[in-house]
């Protein structure tokens, strides 16, 4: 259980940061309720078809990132506006879902009940389902990781992102990817529902505290874990009281005094610069463009000049 | 061997869906030039900008950046777009957001090498902005914002920097201090720049453009009535002098779209 919620927390940590920061959230929304069309499908196949193997799971990954590649696909944005493709998309999704799970024959397969999908049980993941959620998550991390500097162009400045030579169609398409994916894992903890809440708070939250996206996914990431572990103790503690609503509450309660603590931290800062105002005025340039070209032109420095300024480390994350 | 002008644009056309932003401009960009683009709001700088540089293709016509089209060519290019287009509540420090102009030359390599580090460093130092290079950019004045983004296109060392309207809304000691920069790195890079502070076209810049839906080039930096008459959008008086106040009235605003879909097309032009 509590090893479901931390790969749950990690992943919503590290993509919840570029979800926030990109203001995609509601896409999120509509990538996660999507995805019920796809256990729905799954659900059908397994009565129609009898394959076993095709978990609701699956289907909800495939369904997932289709529905991501057509929102990332820039012909769809150039005909109709974001929100409307959200919409569309979710409502789709999760009529589809509907129509599967009535077409499905409930004698043949055991269907979960709609309270079951929609709000999930952490209480009721198998050991192998964990270890499928860390796989996936790896997968997920890995090339997160790997390309964190062109995600961070990609969120901040699109068009800089484009004509610095990043493929933006593509960028995005792994983003919205990896998000549906997200939604799909953190579903089996905590429900469709609260997958916009794990998505969300904790990088939200992570964001009044920090100064860089790296902060802010490493905090994202210990607040995810330690609010839905809360969450899930005090869920326990109250038996009645199902963990995925919980964990929800535990994390908007603590936005809430987030907000307060960084007004407060706000009000401080800025009555400390009233009293010693600040620097980074208009001047102060200590090194000429001219020189500079001179040095080593548009496209080369010395290596000295580096290495008197060079902290030692090899470069920059 | 010459080398090919900095900049050719010939017959560009271009606009969103069927409606054309700007049609038929043609210029050059030559060597250390400085050329000014000014123009009422909507009629197509910032489009005719976004087509230089490739994210909007054209029409019909051309842009030659060095010999090459824009999606090799624009690499050389410095791009400093106006500052309400982002997000400026973004947690990033103000080295790493100069950092990003590196990324062409980084590629796809996770990290960024000692020295595209050391020349973000000296985009810092030359546009003043080295003792904030760990400050979030949300604490940071529009001046110090622009000299970031200003920062961020010459860490390359372009060979053209093009910049959209980069001293709107600052005071005057700030708008000092970015042409200041600018008539240093004139030396030696070609500067395309929009604007609306006529009052500083004089001091720097040394041709005018004058655009809305077409473009009218003075190889002085004076504005002609040429320009005037092609439909500015703003008050006469601003260029003709305070005697000519109320003459504009009849200009109206007549630049931009035709078909009236100038608003949200992008911020500016």
């Amino acid at each position: 259980m509590f090893l479901a919620t931390f790969v749950a927390a990690v992943l919503c940590g590290v993509i919840g940061s570029f979800v926030v920061v990109k203001r995609i959230v509601f896409m999120s929304g509509g990538i996660a309720h999507a995805t019920f069309g796809g256990i729905g499908f799954a659900y059908f196949i397994q009565s129609i078809v009898l394959i076993g193997w095709f978990a609701p799971m699956i289907g909800a990954v495939i369904v997932g990132i289709s529905v991501a590649l057509i929102m990332a696909h820039p012909a769809v944005s150039r005909k109709l506006r974001e929100d409307s493709v959200i919409g569309v998309l979710w409502a789709a999704g999760m009529a589809i879902g509907v129509i599967f799970i009535a077409l499905s024959d409930p004698s043949v397969v055991y269907i979960k009940s709609y309270e079951a999908i929609l709000f999930g049980n952490v209480l009721l993941v198998s050991t192998e389902m964990v270890i499928i959620m860390a796989a996936m998550a790896l997968m997920i991390i890995a090339p997160v990781i790997y390309l964190y500097r062109d995600l961070q162009i990609l969120t901040f400045d699109e068009s800089h992102a484009r004509t610095s030579g990043i493929n933006v169609t593509l960028m995005n398409a792994f983003l919205y990817s990896a998000v549906a994916v997200t939604c799909v894992l953190v579903m089996n903890v905590v429900g469709v529902i609260m997958v916009m809440a794990l998505i969300t708070i904790p990088a939200s939250i992570a964001i009044l505290f920090s100064k860089g996206m790296k902060e802010t996914i490493i905090l994202a990431v210990i607040v995810s874990l330690v609010l839905s572990s809360a969450g899930l103790i005090l869920s326990v503690h109250w038996d009645r009281i199902p963990p995925g609503a919980m964990v929800a509450i535990v994390l908007t309660l603590a936005l809430v005094i987030s907000l307060i603590v960084s007004r407060m931290r706000d009000k401080d800062t800025s009555r400390e610069q009233g009293q010693h105002p600040g620097t980074g005025g208009a001047d102060g340039t200590s090194v000429s463009w001219a020189s500079r070209r001179a040095n080593g032109g548009a496209h080369g420095n010395s290596a000295d000049a580096q290495s008197e300024k060079s902290d030692g480390s090899e470069g920059s994350i | 061997m010459n080398e090919a002008l900095p900049l050719e644009v010939k017959d560009l056309s271009a606009g969103y869906g069927r409606c054309m932003a700007f049609e038929a401009v043609s210029f050059d960009l030559r060597e250390k030039d400085f050329l000014a683009i000014i123009g009422p709001n909507g009629g197509g700088k910032t489009t005719l900008f976004k087509t230089i540089l490739g994210l909007i293709s054209p029409a019909c016509g051309s842009v030659s950046v060095f010999g090459t089209p824009p999606s090799e060519g624009s690499r050389r290019i410095g791009y400093v777009p106006q500052r309400g287009t982002f997000d400026w509540m973004y947690p990033i420090s103000v080295r790493d957001v100069v950092l990003m102009g590196m990324r062409a030359s980084k590629g796809l390599r996770p990290v960024y090498s000692r020295e595209e580090m050391s020349m973000a460093e000296d985009a810092m130092d030359i546009t003043g902005i080295s003792d904030l290079s760990e400050r979030k950019i949300s604490d940071l004045s529009g001046g110090q914002l622009q000299r970031v983004l200003l920062a961020r296109a010459l860490a390359p060392g372009p060979d053209i920097l093009m910049l959209d309207e980069p001293t709107a809304s600052l005071d005057p000691m700030m708008t000092g201090c970015v042409h200041d920069i600018l008539r240093e790195i004139n030396r030696d890079v070609a500067i395309i720049m929009i604007t609306h502070d006529i009052g500083s076209i004089g001091r720097d810049v040394k041709r005018i453009g004058c655009l809305n839906r077409r473009m009218i080039i003075s190889d002085a930096p004076k504005i002609t009535p040429e320009m005037v008459s092609i439909g500015f959008c703003c008050p006469p008086e601003m260029i003709l002098g305070p005697s000519s106040a109320g003459a504009g009235k009849s200009c109206g605003c007549s630049g931009g779209c035709k078909c009236g879909a100038s608003s949200g097309r992008d911020s500016d032009g």
